[in-house]
């Protein structure tokens, strides 16, 4: 729990001194003439954290996505959908999570990515014949990965990510997990 | 006291944090005028209240019955009583008695239900139906009795926990405390565990999943199970002390404790009850409820007559009626119930209150008159006759086999008034009735007759 929110506080600390920066920035270098949108894929596998893990303990994670910025800035936006699938928690048990996020990332020195997404986020029960139950929630993802370029015009960035969600109908309970990811993405050279 | 003052702060933001989730409101001015302290309680209350010291031996006595029968002990719980109803809704940020983690915001003395949350705030936050279904299957001050709910409608109650705080969902505390019957069933330990690990929800399908994982059983296949008569109580260890069995007097507050009876054949039990409230016996193993709280409470001694089996029971009063309980017993073996052996031992029904009681195991719906349980009383003026427990049937005869006064009247919660008969005593018979959910379930009934005012 603390290794997560100290994460996120990372995270967020690497933004705000980067919006700053750039925000000075802006004011001496001329702005780029153009925006790209660079689209991304991504898969790994989460860890469920806390009491989640008492119904299953991990489950695959895939998504897309888009970046937008100007080129060879560090600053992206960002777009992503992913899902969560775990369809054997129990004899005739299915969860499966939906996440569309916005958010930013800032890659330093070229390859130390971090980034930071929030968005609505949909949890689906389905209990066999029994019962079934979706529910919305919000979650908030932080991100630490390494890009690397083993082609021109694609990066690979391998990347953990850390995410808390609160579901309506939920009281005190946060569904948490920390994944492992490679991501491919489109990069556009200036 | 300044300690005193900074721990109210420190809950009123607690709570203020904590309610966001919906439950209540923040809370005002928390009563701490006044401050006792225990081993295991903090006791606030306003300046105006009058406190018993005393108070804290019965908080002690509850909760040390409680932590030993589940194996668990919380922190000190810190007991906010406010001054009145409308002072709770004021200043507690609720609308109803409530708990936030250790603390209890009631205006009762001891509010049984409330500090069953308290004592269980330090195990964990589970869905709000086990939360709510410990609460109120483990009473032995005020027994509950859950009506049976639809099986098919498990995923509503549970599910009804996201708005718990207004307490209008009847179906949240009923399906919890069978639920948690069920659960005690397979072992307070094993439950208790279940409890721990429990998350705090109210989507049905997640509970569903987790109660699944634990208890290897889909939520409906239990939900049919629990529908019957074996989970409509609460359980209460009854490790109070016993009304001596010489006739010798048991005093007890009101509201607060309660005491305990042995029955070791079918008897005939009379409670005398020097104090101004009705007493009830109920059964420990599963409390079925008992009578309610009927305006206009009793204003002198009573007397409850009862129909028992064998068994170990509670006996206990209406929340509402204060003060202290001075009750001796004294039984008689009895097997035949006919009208013609109630007329062998009349009740003399003169300034005191009766109370005709018949425990849920001896309740059956009649198929004719003589299978009621009847009684004999003769009265020296008029009374007022009225059912005490939910589903009671009453029949009235002015001698065996002779239909008597009307003195049931399901339109009115007042009661009916009869007057003594030239025939000699008033012949009463009680039963369980049909047609109502309560009746679908096993439970005591009782009738009341007290002097028309």
């Amino acid at each position: 729990m603390k290794g997560g929110r100290s994460f996120v506080s990372l995270t967020l600390a690497c933004l705000l001194s980067f919006v700053a920066r750039r925000a000075r920035a802006e004011v001496l270098v001329a702005p780029q003439p153009r925006w790209v949108l660079e689209p991304r894929a991504f898969a790994g596998g989460a860890l469920l954290l806390g009491k989640a893990r008492e119904l299953y303990t991990g489950a695959p994670d895939v998504g897309l996505g888009v970046a937008v910025g100007r080129p060879g800035a560090t600053l992206r936006w960002r777009a992503s959908l992913d899902i969560q699938p775990a369809p054997d928690v129990g004899p005739g048990v299915s969860i499966t999570l939906l996440r569309a996020n916005l958010g930013a990332a800032v890659t330093w020195r070229r390859r130390l990515v971090t980034a930071l997404e929030a968005g609505p986020i949909l949890r689906r029960i389905a209990i066999e014949d029994e019962i079934s139950r979706t529910a919305l929630g919000a979650s908030v993802v932080a991100e630490l990965g390494w890009r690397f370029r083993p082609w021109a015009r694609w990066s690979l960035t391998p990347s953990v990510r850390a995410s808390t969600a609160w579901f309506y109908g939920d009281l005190l309970f946060l569904w948490r997990d920390v994944a492992a990811f490679i991501t491919i993405q489109r990069e556009t050279v200036p | 006291m300044r300690s005193a003052r900074h721990h109210s702060f420190r809950v009123a933001v607690a709570i203020a944090v904590s309610t966001l989730a919906g439950a209540c409101e923040a809370p005002g001015d928390l009563p701490d005028d006044q401050l006792l302290t225990s081993a295991h309680f903090r006791y606030h209350a306003r300046a105006d209240t009058l406190l018993d010291p005393t108070i804290m031996d019965r908080l002690e006595a509850h909760r040390t019955e409680f932590d030993e029968t589940y194996g668990v002990e919380s922190g000190i719980v810190d007991y906010y009583r406010f001054r009145d109803y409308a002072d709770l809704v004021a200043n507690s940020g609720c609308p109803l008695p409530c708990t936030s983690g250790r603390s209890v915001m009631a205006f009762a003395p001891l509010h049984e239900h409330e500090l069953v949350h308290a004592f269980m705030a330090d195990v964990g936050e589970p869905a709000v139906v086990v939360a709510e279904g410990i609460a109120q299957y483990a009473a032995c001050i005020q027994p509950n009795l859950a009506l049976p709910v639809d099986p098919g409608q498990w995923p509503a109650a549970v599910s009804a926990g996201q708005a718990r705080g207004d307490g209008s969902n009847e179906a949240l505390y009923d399906f919890g405390q069978r639920l948690v019957s069920w659960m005690h069933g397979q072992g307070p330990a094993r439950f208790v565990d279940f409890y721990r690990k429990g998350i705090s929800t109210s989507d049905p399908a997640l509970f569903d999943v987790q109660f699944q994982g634990e208890w290897g059983h889909r939520l409906s296949e239990v939900a049919d199970a629990i529908e019957g008569d074996p989970y409509a109580g609460s359980f209460c260890p009854c490790t109070a002390p016993a009304i001596p069995a010489d006739g010798s007097p048991a005093s007890f507050a009101s509201g607060e404790e309660y005491r305990t009876l042995d029955v070791t054949q079918q008897s005939r039990v009379v409670l005398t009850n020097d104090g101004a409230q009705q007493v009830f016996p109920v059964s420990c193993a599963s409390a079925d409820g008992f009578g309610g709280n009927m305006d206009p409470e009793p204003t002198g001694p009573t007397m409850t007559v009862a129909r028992m089996s064998a068994g170990h029971y509670l006996v206990t009063t209406p929340e509402l009626e204060a003060g202290t309980a001075t009750v001796r017993q004294a039984q008689a073996p009895q097997d035949d119930w006919s009208c013609e052996a109630a007329l062998v031992a009349p009740i003399h029904a003169g300034a005191t209150e009766i109370i005709l009681w018949v425990t849920a195991d001896r309740a059956l719906v009649p198929a004719s008159l003589s299978d009621l349980t009847w009684f004999a009383i003769d009265l020296d003026g008029p009374h007022v006759v009225s059912a005490i427990a939910p589903g009671t049937l009453i029949s009235c005869e002015s001698s065996c086999g002779v239909a008597g006064p009307q003195c049931s009247d399901p339109f009115n919660d007042q009661g009916v008034t009869v007057t003594p008969q030239s025939t000699g005593p008033l012949l009463v018979g009680v039963a369980k009735s049909t047609g109502e959910a309560v009746d679908e379930i096993g439970h005591s009934v009782g009738v009341r007759i007290r002097p028309a005012p």
